[in-house]
């Protein structure tokens, strides 16, 4: 590690946060659907 | 929701590459003039690999959706469209925070960054129109020919370190003409395996992404359904 391991880790962290948030927001709505669906007459 | 064995094991098969090829990344070995910076280039090049594909595949499946005009087609090229704006926001922050200690500034308006931040207008204006028109048809024969025009993006910002220089270095793996790699081999087996997690990761993603849309489709048609039987029923 030196002076720009930081730059790197900021990086990793972005784009692991950023794919987990996305994929966090499929599976709301993945559930919300399948609720919605349960609750159809 | 039912479990669904092929994403289920697409999904395992991507989290491992994932976890294998950050682990790569991060204890590559430092570079002689970048240091650890060039530990960065392993989520962005994949990162910008991953864009290219999913907006060559916006194009592809709009391209098939105007032959065959089934919509499963539509809601892929939505999903993937969605997942290159994703990336490609993925791709320009770590293009940033790469930029910043080796050339001094996060931004130029050089033509690599410029077609890429060009890409997000371009994307994005294509999930707006989406939200536009409310008419299903309509919407993917619009939305289609907008996403094969998009797709121009794709050779466009690849050959824009060529075709008008500026201080983006040239591509690494050259693929035109004599293929050809300019880094340490190392570098090369890195990249490699973070682009094969990386093209994994689009394909779980857009599996996905296309089952909750249609999801979301099928339940928007039965409320459409709901709503004209009501409206007979009040007709009498």
């Amino acid at each position: 590690m030196d002076k720009y391991a930081w730059y790197v880790i900021v990086v990793y962290v972005v784009t692991f946060v950023l794919l987990g948030a996305y994929l966090a927001w499929m599976w709301l709505r993945l559930r919300a659907g399948t609720r919605a669906g349960s609750d159809r007459p | 929701m039912r479990r669904d064995l092929t994403t289920t094991l697409l999904g395992a098969a991507t989290l491992l590459t994932l976890l294998v090829a950050a682990g790569l990344g991060l204890s590559a070995p430092l570079d002689l003039n970048q240091g650890s910076l060039v530990r960065l280039m392993f989520v962005h090049v994949p990162s910008a690999w991953l864009s290219y594909l999913a907006y060559g595949g916006t194009g592809l499946f709009g391209l098939l959706y105007l032959i065959r005009r089934e919509r499963r087609w539509d809601r892929l090229a939505m999903s993937s469209a969605e997942i290159g704006v994703l990336f490609t926001v993925v791709t320009i922050v770590g293009g940033m925070l790469w930029a910043k200690p080796t050339w001094g500034t996060y931004w130029v308006w050089d033509a690599r960054l410029t077609t890429t931040a060009l890409s997000l207008v371009v994307y994005g204006a294509y999930l707006l129109i989406r939200t536009m028109i409310d008419d299903p048809e309509r919407r993917a024969r619009v939305s289609a020919v907008v996403g094969l025009v998009g797709t121009l993006y794709v050779p466009i910002n690849y050959m824009a370190v060529e075709w008008w220089r500026g201080v983006h270095q040239t591509q690494t793996l050259k693929l035109l003409g004599k293929v050809r790699f300019d880094a340490a081999p190392v570098y090369g087996w890195v990249l490699l395996m973070a682009t094969l997690a990386f093209t994994l990761l689009y394909f779980y993603l857009l599996r996905v992404r296309g089952i909750l849309a249609a999801r979301e489709e099928a339940r928007e048609e039965l409320d459409v359904q709901a709503d004209v039987s009501t409206l007979g029923a009040a007709r009498g």
